[in-house]
């Protein structure tokens, strides 16, 4: 069973993704994660991976699926606070993520969100 | 295994003076640089020393790498490594030793006729040569060490990371950039990112005389990285010539931001960050 806190904080859902994740815990934590978006109505979501080591490429997948998901229900994603190797192996292997926001931590992620929320409002 | 003759080896002995005096006589018209490099007192000293180790390894055999000859391996590779760091050429290193043959031959000539004559010459002549692939041998490993050492400084100097602001760093990149330049690059903007939490990175090409294809791809490359842990990456010092190139060869570096100058690239840094400056009275 996945352990893993899925945080309301305003109109905003935070992920801290704290372990490597398997195969199936991840696409557990994916279906929860929408669910969650469906019951509180959010309209931002953070996944942070700083203290993932590794992202291969099915997770790498699942990410940007997850961010596309949560796009169609409304809601804006970023991946905040991906470290140096992941980056390094990520474009060494070829797997470039693109199509998600992406910030260097929580904080810039949320002001991120913030500011993308607004400017669909306007 | 061949071994010099007792008859012969005891000629060479006894005609060692005379041996030297032809062998100095060749080098003094073949390889004047060399013996103004070593200086004469130490030349006369040096060829004495050779020759002595030379003969008595000939009658022991004529295979180079065994024990008999460590000593005048170990005399020539030094001698071969004072050379290369005096900038001479290895031919002339090499010639020190192809010499010894013009004095060599002339005597035993002189003293042997038919197949004893042939069979020694011959022995000294295989010798010779591997004596001679020893100091140019020495010579590629001498220049080895210095590219290697070049390298290094080059590779280490190579990619600074500057922090110019407040959430803003800069790359200066100069010279050619190739695969393991980029990697290094790479490595050292993204670390630098984790550290200072920069929401901007400017590399900046100015230093960069041809951006091909590839280096294009290495830059794009970087800036996707960059952008994945979530700092914008802009490219400045972008001019008429390049981006001519780059339009003709069909990159495109519409994903990157790109300015002409650094001062373009560090007023959109500051917008992007947010900050201002304010000129003091």
């Amino acid at each position: 069973m996945s352990d893993i806190a899925i945080i309301k904080i305003g109109n905003k859902i935070i992920v801290p993704i704290q372990n490597e994740l398997n195969d199936i815990i991840a696409e557990k934590l994916q279906a929860s994660i929408l669910k969650t978006i469906e019951s509180v109505g959010a309209k931002g979501l953070i996944i942070d991976v700083s203290t993932l080591s590794i992202i291969d490429s099915f997770m790498g997948r699942l990410l940007v699926d997850t961010a596309k998901m949560a796009q169609l229900m409304g809601c804006e994603t970023a991946l905040t606070g991906m470290r140096k190797e992941v980056v390094l192996t990520l474009v060494q292997l070829g797997l470039i993520i693109s199509d998600i926001n992406t910030s260097l931590n929580i904080e810039d992620g949320i002001e991120l969100l913030d500011r993308i929320i607004r400017g669909r409002n306007d | 295994m061949a071994r010099l003759n007792e008859e012969v080896k005891t000629i060479l002995k006894s005609k060692q003076t005379d041996i030297l005096d032809l062998w100095k006589k060749h080098l003094f018209t073949k390889s004047k640089q060399l013996i103004e490099l070593i200086g004469l007192d130490n030349l006369n000293q040096r060829t004495t020393n050779f020759l002595t180790q030379f003969i008595d390894a000939l009658s022991i055999g004529d295979d180079i790498s065994q024990e008999n000859y460590k000593r005048t391996r170990e005399f020539l590779s030094d001698l071969s490594q004072e050379m290369t760091q005096k900038n001479l050429t290895p031919s002339e290193t090499a010639m020190f030793v192809f010499s010894v043959k013009d004095a060599i031959f002339p005597l035993l000539m002189a003293e042997f006729d038919g197949k004893k004559f042939v069979k020694s010459i011959l022995l000294i002549n295989s010798v010779i040569d591997q004596l001679g692939l020893v100091t140019i041998e020495e010579y590629l490993n001498s220049r080895e060490i210095i590219i290697r050492e070049q390298q290094n400084a080059l590779t280490e100097t190579s990619v600074p990371v500057v922090k110019v602001w407040n959430k803003i760093i800069m790359v200066p990149l100069v010279g050619m950039l190739d695969s393991s330049r980029t990697e290094l690059m790479l490595e050292t903007l993204l670390e630098s990112i984790e550290d200072t939490q920069a929401k901007v990175a400017i590399l900046d090409i100015s230093g960069i005389p041809i951006v091909d294809t590839l280096v294009a791809g290495h830059l794009i490359k970087t800036a996707t990285a960059a952008r994945l842990m979530g700092t914008d990456c802009i490219i400045t010092g972008i001019g008429s010539k390049i981006s001519q190139t780059m339009v003709q060869l069909g990159i495109d570096l519409s994903a990157v931001v790109s300015r002409t100058t650094l001062e373009d690239g560090l007023k959109l840094a500051f917008e992007i960050t947010n900050q201002k400056i304010k000129l003091g009275e």
